[in-house]
């Protein structure tokens, strides 16, 4: 068992019908025993393919090319069934994004690891519970004994993932494929399950493959990174080399990318135009070519595939002009980020591309407003209800934009949903433009808050036109068809960087990044007063979520809407917001402007986010203290009158428990927190 | 020109041979059932209430399906029953179809009280037994042939009723209703723009399977007399007699009995053929297409 781990031309094709597709072309690569290699790229890259070829889990409309697969200095013949089941799940293990769909919703937790034990021949029966234990304990689960025999619902994220990696840990695998394991977890739990998968590998008994689209969180984690752009290779070395000095231009423009937590907001992110190449089609020159701003157009990168060649840091890159791509400045290198982080951001108005907005014009004002679920029927005895959404107080001014972050649960999402009435609020008041929601004296006009939801998938019409799409706010406003409003729609394409001839297309036929495109044109589409963004980025792709990024902010810039902008990503949210709400089970427990926020956080909570956010720097990340959300049971689980926070929080003492502590509402930084002036000496401090 | 031209017949060819097998063949079944329904003066050889011959003479090259218990020509009456009993049961369909999407759809979407309201008023009709709630009502309302229509209908719009509601319910929470219903769209419009269009695919296989159960309902009425009265044929009536007379003509029965079998057969390959046209959407094609971003 060591982890030690060969491939060469590994190729994957998909058929379909009559074309083929090229998943993964030719990959060559090795890796040391007890490795942590990080394999990047955006979807479509072939890097979960990757993954799945090398557990011999491919659909069967996959043509796998390639013979041998060395692992610990023996070699598996993936043509022969028995060979690769043997070395499945025993050997090489995975770790899937999506835990809940992973796990066996009617089993306990223990019974699906002994399974593994029972198939494998592990240990002997006797054994069985004692190794469930020994591998709940080592995946830092707290009360294996009463976990084991729990089932996948009675977890939380966090843990159902720990619980998957203790399962994959079972057959005590030589590698362990991680593939997203964290992007369905929320940031805090995020962290901290990363941190674990890297000392799991500490021991040096095992490599660990992270498959991941985010870059930041592969600093933390690997010590060498694997890039992938359509099926090949652009791009491997060691971490440090990768981040401090890219050598390909995918790379250099996938960190570019990244927003950045520490940054101020001085520039537009830089993304990467175009699309991935049709892999259906035989391709000549380099893949890269077309989106490249160092090769495009160039001959030898038209004409030429680059082989891979050694660079002299120790890394490999697929790169007619590596040597250029490395003498170009960074856009933002590791350097300029530690002194962002040491030095606080500037607060030079002039350089910041947000617009001043009038703080005298509300659009939205939200007064203590409440919001509880019930479920199950009035007659039925176990109806439980759930606080959404308690006693929050919000007020959106004309052409600011307003984050309102926290982790799933928080109530963030219900508390949009209130403003646009797709819920109804219990108690208090929400004025939209001047007049009160759910009176029946003066309606605000139909289309003054338009929504942007996570995914564009489900938010346009499969069966309608992109032209019917875009004009439906308008129709349902103004009356008429989809055909009067042809003009607005031309236009309305344009402004969100589309093509007019699109109008006629269906959105089955658009891409992710273009699909958010055409919800944006439709919110846009009356001129709203203010614009909801549900975490309008989370689906996205990294090259995508720079663009719509961008998008958002000129049309922003040029019209001069309101955003509420809803994200658990704080680095996009820093990148997007001038004030920031933090939200935590309900309750609003911060909120002031973004740069005082993020750099002078008050709330342990607040502060335990903003420690959880991956940086993009190796450096930084290895030197990085955090501050963690705690399990503290000293004060009891939070009742009525405690704060919500105390659970969670390091500083919890008796006043806590007794006292709910508020923001103040004239507060330009507010804090819901009863020691929020030492917790932000704490902060700074570290 | 001449090319354009027949490459487009060419395209239509193809297009209609790239459907479902259970289409083309639900769909080539059924068309003859439909042309005899249209034109049955054109294809019976003699007329339908004409006593030609001795009773219950075998098929022969004269009659081709043998004379009944009074000499009348059984393929004749076949063939102009096939008007009757399709008519019957496709106009019943159509009424439950719609009245069953719209109160089905409604109900499932708008939610709440009047949801449950209607489910529990829909379980209430579908604790009955079908057939015997369309007596009950042609016991009332007389044996006329749009009493039949609505007694059919009746009985089928429940059911149809449960099973578009389950789409509403399903439609109602995804993003483009939501986004609607943000830009101010009222319930009206967003079950006619979005729900409706969208429940579609499920809608046809329900229709098709309900088409099916139309035909069984009326031929099972007229077999209890309730139908098309005599001497107006319909597969129903004629089955009936076919049965007392087994033992004189054994083979009585074929021609009706065929007929209602290969028409609701028909139907239930349309309903599957529309099944698996409408559910590869989830299938590999829509996977593979976002994972290659072609």
């Amino acid at each position: 068992m060591s982890g030690k781990l060969s491939i060469s031309e590994l190729s994957v094709n998909y058929r379909l019908g009559e074309a083929k597709l090229l998943a993964v072309n030719a990959l060559s690569f090795a890796i040391p025993a007890g490795h942590r290699i990080a394999v990047v790229g955006e979807s479509g890259s072939g890097k979960s393919t990757l993954g799945l070829a090398l557990m011999g889990l491919l659909p069967r409309n996959a043509e796998v090319i390639f013979e041998n697969l060395e692992l610990d200095d023996s070699t598996v013949n993936m043509n022969n069934l028995s060979e690769v089941r043997a070395l499945r799940g025993r050997k090489i293990a995975m770790v899937f994004q999506d835990a809940k769909a992973s796990l066996d919703p009617l089993r306990t937790i223990g019974s699906q690891i002994t399974e593994v034990l029972k198939v494998h021949e592990i240990v002997s029966s006797d054994q069985f519970e004692s190794e469930v234990h020994r591998l709940l304990t080592q995946v830092e689960i707290p009360r294996p004994e009463l976990v084991a025999r729990q089932y996948p619902h009675e977890l939380s994220g966090g843990m159902r993932q720990r619980a998957m990696i203790a399962a994959a840990l079972a057959g005590r695998p030589s590698l362990l494929i991680a593939d997203e394991p964290t992007s369905a977890l929320d940031v805090t739990t995020q962290a901290t399950v990363i941190d674990l998968l890297r000392r799991l590998s500490e021991s040096g008994e095992m490599s660990t493959m992270l498959i991941t689209h985010d870059l930041a969180l592969v600093a933390s984690f690997a010590q060498s990174v694997m890039v992938l752009y359509a099926g090949n290779i652009v791009e491997t070395g060691s971490v440090d080399e990768i981040y401090s000095t890219p050598s390909h231009p995918y790379t250099k423009a996938l960190l570019a990318a990244i927003p950045n937590i520490w940054a101020d907001r001085k520039h537009e992110l830089d993304s990467i135009e175009g699309t991935l190449p049709d892999l259906t089609e035989k391709l000549s020159g380099c893949v890269f070519e077309p989106r490249c701003t160092f090769g495009k157009g160039r001959d030898l990168c038209k004409s030429t595939t680059p082989e891979m060649k050694a660079l002299p840091t120790g890394g490999r890159v697929a790169c007619h002009f590596s040597h250029e791509v490395r003498s170009v400045a960074d856009i933002r290198g590791s350097a300029t980020q530690v002194e962002v982080k040491f030095n606080l951001p500037s607060t030079d108005a002039s350089k910041r591309l947000v617009r001043e907005f009038d703080r005298a014009i509300p659009v939205v004002r939200i007064q203590k407003v409440s919001k509880t679920f019930r479920r199950g029927s009035l007659l039925a005895a176990n109806r439980s209800q759930v606080i959404a959404v308690r006693d929050v107080d919000l007020l959106i001014h004309e052409g600011e934009s307003v984050g309102l972050v926290g982790e799933s649960g928080s109530g963030k999402t219900t508390l949009a949903r209130l403003i646009v009435e797709l819920e109804s609020k219990d108690s208090g008041s929400i004025f939209v433009h001047g007049s009160e929601l759910q009176t029946s004296e003066k309606k605000s006009p139909k289309g003054d808050v338009q929504f942007i939801f996570q995914d564009p998938g489900d938010s346009l019409n499969p069966v309608m036109t992109i032209e019917q799409i875009i004009s439906e706010p308008l129709v349902l406003r103004d009356g008429g068809k989809a055909k009067d409003f042809r003009d607005n729609v031309a236009r309305l394409l344009v402004e969100v960087g589309l093509r007019e001839s699109m109008a006629r297309r269906r959105p089955s036929e658009l891409s992710g990044g273009q699909r958010q495109r055409i919800a944006i044109a439709r919110a846009i589409s009356t001129d709203p007063k203010l614009i909801i963004a549900d975490e309008a980025v989370a689906s996205l792709d990294m090259s995508a979520r720079g663009q719509i990024l961008n998008l958002l902010a000129s049309l922003q810039r040029a019209k001069g809407f309101s955003y509420l902008y809803i994200s658990h990503d704080l680095s996009t949210v820093r990148h997007v917001c001038d004030r920031v709400a933090v939200m935590y089970r309900g309750r609003i427990v911060e909120t002031g402007s973004a740069d005082e926020i993020f750099v002078h956080p008050e709330h342990p909570y607040m502060q335990a986010l903003i420690s959880a956010v991956p940086v993009p720097d190796p450096k930084i990340e290895r030197t990085r203290q955090r501050i963690q959300k705690v399990n503290n049971m000293e004060f009891g689980s939070p009742g009525e009158n405690s704060c919500a926070y105390i659970q969670h929080c390091d500083l919890a003492r008796e006043k806590c428990s007794k006292e709910t502590p508020y923001v103040l509402s004239s507060a330009e930084h507010g804090t819901a927190c009863h020691y929020a002036s030492e917790s932000a000496e704490r902060f700074s401090r570290d | 020109m001449n090319g354009a031209k027949e490459s487009l017949i060419q395209r239509k060819i193809k297009f209609l041979l790239g459907q479902p097998k259970p289409l083309i063949y639900g769909v080539l079944m059924l068309a003859p059932f439909l042309v005899l329904a249209a034109l049955p003066s054109v294809f019976a050889p003699h007329s339908p209430l004409a006593i030609l011959d001795k009773p219950f003479l075998t098929p022969s090259g004269r009659y081709l399906l043998g004379t009944d218990e009074i000499g009348r020509d059984l393929l004749s009456r076949v063939i102009y029953a096939a008007r009757a009993d399709i008519l019957t049961s496709v106009s019943a369909a159509a009424m439950a179809f719609i009245l069953g999407t719209l109160i089905g759809l409604f109900s499932g979407y708008i939610g709440g009280r009047l949801d449950t309201i209607t489910m529990r008023t829909v379980d209430v009709f579908l604790s009955f037994p079908t057939i015997v709630l369309a007596l009950f009502l042609i016991v009332i309302f007389g044996r006329a042939q749009w009493v039949q229509i609505l007694a059919i209908a009746l009985v089928m719009t429940p059911s149809m009723a449960r099973f578009s509601r389950g789409s509403g319910l399903v439609l109602r929470v995804r993003g483009y209703v939501e986004a609607s219903r943000v830009s101010g769209a009222s319930t009206a419009h967003i079950v006619r723009v979005h729900i409706l269009p969208n429940s579609m695919p499920t809608l046809l296989v329900a229709a098709s399977v309900l088409s099916a159960s139309a035909i069984l309902i009326s031929s099972s009425l007229s077999y209890l007399g309730l139908g098309a009265q005599p001497p107006d044929p319909s597969w129903g009536n004629m089955l009936r007699a076919a049965f007392s007379f087994v033992y004189q003509a054994p083979l009585y029965g074929v021609g009706p009995g065929v007929c209602v079998t290969m028409v609701a057969g028909a139907y239930i390959l349309i309903g599957e053929g529309f099944r698996r046209k409408f559910g590869d959407n989830q299938g590999i094609i829509g996977n593979t297409k976002n994972l290659g971003g072609v």
